[in-house]
Protein backbone atom coordinates (compact mmCIF):
# COMPACT_ATOMS: atom_id res chain seq x y z
CA UNK A 1 0.00 0.00 0.00
CA UNK A 2 2.89 2.30 0.97
CA UNK A 3 4.54 1.41 -2.37
CA UNK A 4 1.42 2.38 -4.27
CA UNK A 5 1.23 5.71 -2.38
CA UNK A 6 4.84 6.46 -3.30
CA UNK A 7 4.04 5.66 -6.95
CA UNK A 8 1.13 8.12 -6.87
CA UNK A 9 3.36 10.81 -5.36
CA UNK A 10 5.90 10.25 -8.11
CA UNK A 11 3.23 10.48 -10.83
CA UNK A 12 1.80 13.71 -9.41
CA UNK A 13 5.28 15.18 -9.12
CA UNK A 14 6.30 14.29 -12.70
CA UNK A 15 3.09 15.37 -14.40
CA UNK A 16 3.56 19.11 -13.80
CA UNK A 17 7.20 18.79 -14.84
CA UNK A 18 6.17 17.10 -18.09
CA UNK A 19 3.62 19.86 -18.66
CA UNK A 20 6.33 22.49 -18.19
CA UNK A 21 8.59 20.63 -20.64
CA UNK A 22 5.78 20.48 -23.23
CA UNK A 23 5.19 24.18 -22.83
CA UNK A 24 8.90 24.81 -23.28
CA UNK A 25 8.94 22.71 -26.45
CA UNK A 26 5.92 24.54 -27.85
CA UNK A 27 7.47 27.89 -27.07
CA UNK A 28 10.74 26.74 -28.67
CA UNK A 29 8.95 25.64 -31.82
CA UNK A 30 6.92 28.82 -31.94
CA UNK A 31 10.15 30.83 -32.00
CA UNK A 32 11.27 29.06 -35.15
CA UNK A 33 9.62 29.52 -38.50
CA UNK A 34 9.56 26.24 -40.41
CA UNK A 35 10.02 22.56 -39.74
CA UNK A 36 13.13 21.11 -38.16
CA UNK A 37 14.94 19.25 -40.95
CA UNK A 38 18.05 17.09 -40.95
CA UNK A 39 20.04 15.80 -43.90
CA UNK A 40 23.05 16.40 -46.10
CA UNK A 41 24.08 19.71 -47.55
CA UNK A 42 26.40 20.71 -50.41
CA UNK A 43 27.54 24.22 -51.19
CA UNK A 44 29.71 25.15 -54.15
CA UNK A 45 29.81 26.93 -57.46
CA UNK A 46 26.36 26.38 -59.03
CA UNK A 47 25.30 24.08 -56.18
CA UNK A 48 23.38 24.78 -52.99
CA UNK A 49 21.56 21.55 -52.19
CA UNK A 50 19.87 19.75 -49.33
CA UNK A 51 18.99 16.05 -49.24
CA UNK A 52 16.76 15.23 -46.26
CA UNK A 53 17.49 12.07 -44.29
CA UNK A 54 15.35 9.18 -45.50
CA UNK A 55 14.34 10.82 -48.78
CA UNK A 56 15.59 10.39 -52.31
CA UNK A 57 14.64 13.95 -53.29
CA UNK A 58 17.14 16.74 -53.63
CA UNK A 59 16.23 20.35 -52.86
CA UNK A 60 17.76 23.63 -53.92
CA UNK A 61 18.49 25.82 -50.89
CA UNK A 62 17.03 29.32 -50.63
CA UNK A 63 17.46 31.78 -47.80
CA UNK A 64 18.25 35.29 -46.76
CA UNK A 65 21.69 36.65 -47.58
CA UNK A 66 22.59 36.20 -43.89
CA UNK A 67 21.54 32.52 -43.79
CA UNK A 68 23.19 31.64 -47.12
CA UNK A 69 26.43 33.35 -46.09
CA UNK A 70 26.39 31.47 -42.79
CA UNK A 71 25.88 28.13 -44.57
CA UNK A 72 28.70 28.87 -47.02
CA UNK A 73 31.07 29.99 -44.28
CA UNK A 74 30.40 26.98 -42.05
CA UNK A 75 30.59 24.60 -45.01
CA UNK A 76 34.10 25.72 -45.91
CA UNK A 77 35.26 24.64 -42.44
CA UNK A 78 34.13 21.04 -42.85
CA UNK A 79 35.05 19.97 -46.38
CA UNK A 80 38.30 19.03 -48.07
CA UNK A 81 37.06 18.81 -51.67
CA UNK A 82 34.52 20.74 -53.76
CA UNK A 83 30.98 19.37 -53.44
CA UNK A 84 31.67 17.16 -50.37
CA UNK A 85 28.55 16.53 -48.26
CA UNK A 86 28.11 17.73 -44.67
CA UNK A 87 25.39 16.91 -42.16
CA UNK A 88 23.06 19.74 -41.12
CA UNK A 89 20.10 20.44 -38.89
CA UNK A 90 18.01 23.38 -40.02
CA UNK A 91 14.62 25.04 -39.72
CA UNK A 92 13.01 25.48 -43.10
CA UNK A 93 10.04 25.11 -45.38
CA UNK A 94 9.73 23.14 -48.58
CA UNK A 95 8.72 25.08 -51.67
CA UNK A 96 7.73 24.13 -55.22
CA UNK A 97 10.17 23.34 -57.99
CA UNK A 98 11.89 26.39 -59.45
CA UNK A 99 11.21 27.71 -62.95
CA UNK A 100 14.54 29.42 -63.64
CA UNK A 101 18.23 29.06 -62.84
CA UNK A 102 20.22 26.13 -61.53
CA UNK A 103 17.37 25.33 -59.13
CA UNK A 104 15.29 23.85 -61.99
CA UNK A 105 17.55 20.77 -61.91
CA UNK A 106 16.28 19.90 -58.41
CA UNK A 107 13.10 18.20 -57.22
CA UNK A 108 12.05 21.24 -55.19
CA UNK A 109 13.33 24.06 -53.06
CA UNK A 110 13.77 24.54 -49.33
CA UNK A 111 13.69 27.98 -47.72
CA UNK A 112 16.11 27.82 -44.80
CA UNK A 113 15.22 30.05 -41.85
CA UNK A 114 17.78 28.94 -39.29
CA UNK A 115 20.89 26.75 -39.07
CA UNK A 116 21.24 24.75 -35.84
CA UNK A 117 24.08 22.41 -36.63
CA UNK A 118 26.61 21.55 -39.29
CA UNK A 119 29.24 18.84 -39.04
CA UNK A 120 31.25 16.45 -41.17
CA UNK A 121 29.30 13.67 -42.83
CA UNK A 122 29.34 10.31 -41.07
CA UNK A 123 27.79 6.89 -41.64
CA UNK A 124 25.53 7.30 -38.61
CA UNK A 125 24.06 10.66 -39.67
CA UNK A 126 20.55 9.60 -40.59
CA UNK A 127 20.03 6.70 -38.17
CA UNK B 1 10.51 32.39 -81.03
CA UNK B 2 6.99 32.84 -82.39
CA UNK B 3 4.01 32.44 -80.07
CA UNK B 4 1.50 32.25 -82.90
CA UNK B 5 1.19 32.67 -86.67
CA UNK B 6 2.03 35.81 -88.62
CA UNK B 7 0.80 36.78 -92.12
CA UNK B 8 -2.21 36.00 -94.27
CA UNK B 9 -4.99 34.51 -92.08
CA UNK B 10 -2.57 34.52 -89.18
CA UNK B 11 -3.21 35.61 -85.59
CA UNK B 12 -0.71 38.47 -85.99
CA UNK B 13 0.00 39.25 -82.35
CA UNK B 14 2.10 42.35 -81.95
CA UNK B 15 5.11 40.60 -80.35
CA UNK B 16 5.20 38.01 -83.15
CA UNK B 17 4.81 40.61 -85.92
CA UNK B 18 7.72 42.53 -84.35
CA UNK B 19 9.84 39.36 -84.42
CA UNK B 20 9.13 38.85 -88.14
CA UNK B 21 9.77 42.53 -88.93
CA UNK B 22 13.15 42.32 -87.19
CA UNK B 23 14.07 39.13 -89.05
CA UNK B 24 13.13 40.63 -92.41
CA UNK B 25 15.24 43.72 -91.67
CA UNK B 26 18.21 41.51 -90.76
CA UNK B 27 17.96 39.50 -94.01
CA UNK B 28 20.28 41.10 -96.55
CA UNK B 29 18.66 39.25 -99.47
CA UNK B 30 15.22 40.72 -98.68
CA UNK B 31 16.60 44.19 -98.00
CA UNK B 32 17.96 44.30 -101.55
CA UNK B 33 14.47 44.08 -103.08
CA UNK B 34 12.24 45.54 -100.39
CA UNK B 35 12.41 48.64 -98.19
CA UNK B 36 13.31 48.32 -94.51
CA UNK B 37 10.28 47.71 -92.32
CA UNK B 38 9.34 49.81 -89.34
CA UNK B 39 9.47 47.47 -86.32
CA UNK B 40 6.18 48.50 -84.73
CA UNK B 41 4.40 45.14 -84.29
CA UNK B 42 1.61 46.21 -86.65
CA UNK B 43 0.71 43.77 -89.39
CA UNK B 44 0.04 45.41 -92.76
CA UNK B 45 0.66 45.26 -96.51
CA UNK B 46 4.40 45.99 -96.26
CA UNK B 47 5.02 43.19 -93.78
CA UNK B 48 2.90 40.80 -95.87
CA UNK B 49 4.81 41.75 -99.04
CA UNK B 50 8.05 40.82 -97.30
CA UNK B 51 6.64 37.47 -96.15
CA UNK B 52 5.48 36.72 -99.72
CA UNK B 53 8.88 37.70 -101.11
CA UNK B 54 10.70 35.53 -98.58
CA UNK B 55 8.52 32.49 -99.30
CA UNK B 56 8.85 32.89 -103.06
CA UNK B 57 12.50 31.99 -102.70
CA UNK B 58 11.86 28.46 -101.42
CA UNK B 59 8.15 27.60 -101.74
CA UNK B 60 6.38 26.63 -104.95
CA UNK B 61 3.02 27.77 -103.60
CA UNK B 62 3.62 30.41 -100.92
CA UNK B 63 0.78 30.59 -98.38
CA UNK B 64 1.82 33.98 -97.03
CA UNK B 65 1.84 32.76 -93.45
CA UNK B 66 4.60 32.02 -90.94
CA UNK B 67 3.74 29.45 -88.26
CA UNK B 68 5.66 28.72 -85.05
CA UNK B 69 8.22 25.95 -85.70
CA UNK B 70 7.05 25.81 -89.33
CA UNK B 71 9.13 25.62 -92.51
CA UNK B 72 9.14 29.36 -93.19
CA UNK B 73 10.44 30.53 -89.80
CA UNK B 74 13.12 27.81 -89.86
CA UNK B 75 14.13 28.91 -93.34
CA UNK B 76 14.22 32.68 -92.77
CA UNK B 77 15.93 32.50 -89.36
CA UNK B 78 17.73 29.16 -89.38
CA UNK B 79 19.15 27.63 -86.26
CA UNK B 80 22.83 28.53 -85.90
CA UNK B 81 25.40 28.58 -83.12
CA UNK B 82 28.38 30.80 -82.33
CA UNK B 83 31.04 31.25 -79.69
CA UNK B 84 29.88 33.59 -76.91
CA UNK B 85 33.29 34.87 -75.79
CA UNK B 86 35.75 33.56 -78.34
CA UNK B 87 37.66 31.87 -75.52
CA UNK B 88 38.18 28.24 -74.52
CA UNK B 89 36.01 26.07 -72.30
CA UNK B 90 36.79 26.50 -68.61
CA UNK B 91 39.17 23.83 -67.36
CA UNK B 92 39.43 22.62 -63.77
CA UNK B 93 39.97 25.16 -61.01
CA UNK B 94 39.43 25.07 -57.25
CA UNK B 95 35.64 25.19 -57.74
CA UNK B 96 35.31 22.36 -60.25
CA UNK B 97 35.39 22.00 -64.04
CA UNK B 98 33.45 23.76 -66.79
CA UNK B 99 32.70 21.01 -69.28
CA UNK B 100 29.25 19.54 -69.86
CA UNK B 101 28.73 16.64 -67.47
CA UNK B 102 31.31 17.81 -64.90
CA UNK B 103 30.46 17.03 -61.26
CA UNK B 104 28.18 19.39 -59.39
CA UNK B 105 27.78 17.35 -56.22
CA UNK B 106 24.87 14.94 -56.65
CA UNK B 107 24.15 16.42 -60.08
CA UNK B 108 26.22 17.01 -63.19
CA UNK B 109 26.95 20.25 -65.00
CA UNK B 110 24.18 20.91 -67.52
CA UNK B 111 25.91 23.33 -69.87
CA UNK B 112 29.38 24.48 -70.80
CA UNK B 113 31.40 27.28 -69.21
CA UNK B 114 33.25 29.51 -71.68
CA UNK B 115 36.14 31.49 -70.25
CA UNK B 116 35.57 35.24 -70.25
CA UNK B 117 37.27 38.48 -69.34
CA UNK B 118 35.14 40.67 -67.08
CA UNK B 119 33.65 43.52 -69.10
CA UNK B 120 34.10 41.84 -72.48
CA UNK B 121 31.19 41.74 -74.89
CA UNK B 122 29.23 38.52 -74.96
CA UNK B 123 27.80 37.38 -78.28
CA UNK B 124 24.68 35.27 -78.81
CA UNK B 125 25.56 31.54 -78.79
CA UNK B 126 22.29 30.75 -80.62
CA UNK B 127 20.32 32.51 -83.36
CA UNK B 128 16.86 33.31 -82.08
CA UNK B 129 14.92 35.76 -79.99
CA UNK B 130 15.73 36.92 -76.47
CA UNK B 131 12.56 35.89 -74.72
CA UNK B 132 13.32 36.93 -71.14
CA UNK B 133 15.90 37.83 -68.55
CA UNK B 134 17.06 34.73 -66.68
CA UNK B 135 18.79 34.45 -63.33
CA UNK B 136 21.06 31.56 -62.37
CA UNK B 137 20.29 32.08 -58.68
CA UNK B 138 17.04 33.12 -57.06
CA UNK B 139 18.11 34.22 -53.57
CA UNK B 140 20.99 35.76 -51.67
CA UNK B 141 23.67 38.05 -53.03
CA UNK B 142 24.07 35.88 -56.15
CA UNK B 143 20.51 36.69 -57.21
CA UNK B 144 21.30 40.39 -57.03
CA UNK B 145 24.58 40.39 -58.95
CA UNK B 146 24.42 37.48 -61.38
CA UNK B 147 22.10 37.59 -64.34
CA UNK B 148 21.59 36.43 -67.92
CA UNK B 149 19.12 35.86 -70.73
CA UNK B 150 17.05 33.15 -72.38
CA UNK B 151 17.20 32.77 -76.18
CA UNK B 152 14.68 30.70 -78.14
CA UNK B 153 15.48 29.61 -81.71
CA UNK B 154 13.09 29.09 -84.63
CA UNK B 155 12.81 25.35 -83.91
CA UNK B 156 12.19 25.90 -80.18
CA UNK B 157 15.74 25.14 -79.06
CA UNK B 158 16.36 27.18 -75.92
CA UNK B 159 19.64 28.57 -74.66
CA UNK B 160 20.38 30.22 -71.33
CA UNK B 161 23.43 32.46 -71.00
CA UNK B 162 24.39 33.31 -67.40
CA UNK B 163 26.99 35.40 -65.54
CA UNK B 164 26.72 38.48 -67.72
CA UNK B 165 25.05 41.86 -67.58
CA UNK B 166 22.42 41.80 -70.36
CA UNK B 167 22.30 44.71 -72.77
CA UNK B 168 19.58 47.24 -71.88
CA UNK B 169 16.19 46.53 -73.53
CA UNK B 170 17.48 43.28 -75.05
CA UNK B 171 14.30 41.26 -74.34
CA UNK B 172 12.27 40.84 -77.53
CA UNK B 173 15.30 41.34 -79.77
CA UNK B 174 16.14 38.91 -82.58
CA UNK B 175 19.80 37.89 -82.39
CA UNK B 176 22.28 36.22 -84.71
CA UNK B 177 24.68 33.60 -83.32
CA UNK B 178 28.28 34.71 -82.97
CA UNK B 179 27.36 38.19 -84.14
CA UNK B 180 24.81 39.99 -81.95
CA UNK B 181 26.09 41.39 -78.67
CA UNK B 182 23.77 40.39 -75.84
CA UNK B 183 25.66 41.70 -72.81
CA UNK B 184 28.95 42.09 -70.96
CA UNK B 185 30.73 39.43 -68.94
CA UNK B 186 30.78 39.74 -65.15
CA UNK B 187 33.40 38.54 -62.72
CA UNK B 188 32.77 35.64 -60.35
CA UNK B 189 35.94 36.27 -58.36
CA UNK B 190 34.20 38.55 -55.83
CA UNK B 191 31.94 35.65 -54.90
CA UNK B 192 34.33 32.72 -55.22
CA UNK B 193 37.59 34.02 -53.83
CA UNK B 194 39.80 30.93 -53.97
CA UNK B 195 40.66 31.09 -57.64
CA UNK B 196 37.68 30.56 -59.93
CA UNK B 197 38.17 31.13 -63.67
CA UNK B 198 35.79 33.84 -64.87
CA UNK B 199 33.33 32.39 -67.35
CA UNK B 200 29.95 32.54 -69.06
CA UNK B 201 27.63 29.59 -68.51
CA UNK B 202 25.80 28.36 -71.62
CA UNK B 203 22.98 25.81 -71.28
CA UNK B 204 21.08 24.44 -74.27
CA UNK B 205 17.91 22.31 -74.33
CA UNK B 206 15.85 21.16 -77.29
CA UNK B 207 12.22 22.27 -77.57
CA UNK B 208 11.29 19.03 -75.79
CA UNK B 209 13.67 19.60 -72.89
CA UNK B 210 16.47 17.27 -74.00
CA UNK B 211 19.85 18.49 -72.73
CA UNK B 212 22.40 19.36 -75.40
CA UNK B 213 26.14 19.48 -74.84
CA UNK B 214 26.94 22.99 -76.16
CA UNK B 215 30.37 21.93 -77.44
CA UNK B 216 28.70 19.55 -79.90
CA UNK B 217 26.98 22.46 -81.65
CA UNK B 218 29.13 25.53 -80.90
CA UNK B 219 32.19 25.06 -83.09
Amino acid sequence: MKKFANYLILIFTLLPLQACKSMETSQYQADIEGEILVGHYIYGHEVNSFKPCGHKYLFWVLGSEEVLDLLAEKYSNYVANPYDEVYIKIAGNYLNKASDGFAVDYDGQVQVEKVFLMRKKSNTDCR
Amino acid sequence: MLGSSVGKNGINKSADVKTIQQIINLRDDLRKVLPKLVVDGRYGAKTQACIDQAQSGFMRQPDGRIDPYGATIKKIWPIAYGKPTGLAVRGTDSYGAGHHGASRGSRVHDGTDYNSTPGQQVKAPLSGKITKMSKPYSSGIDAMVLSGVEIVASDGTTCWVWYMQPTVNIVGTVVKAGNSIIGTAKTLKNRYKNGITDHIHVRIHTRHGVKVNPTTVIK
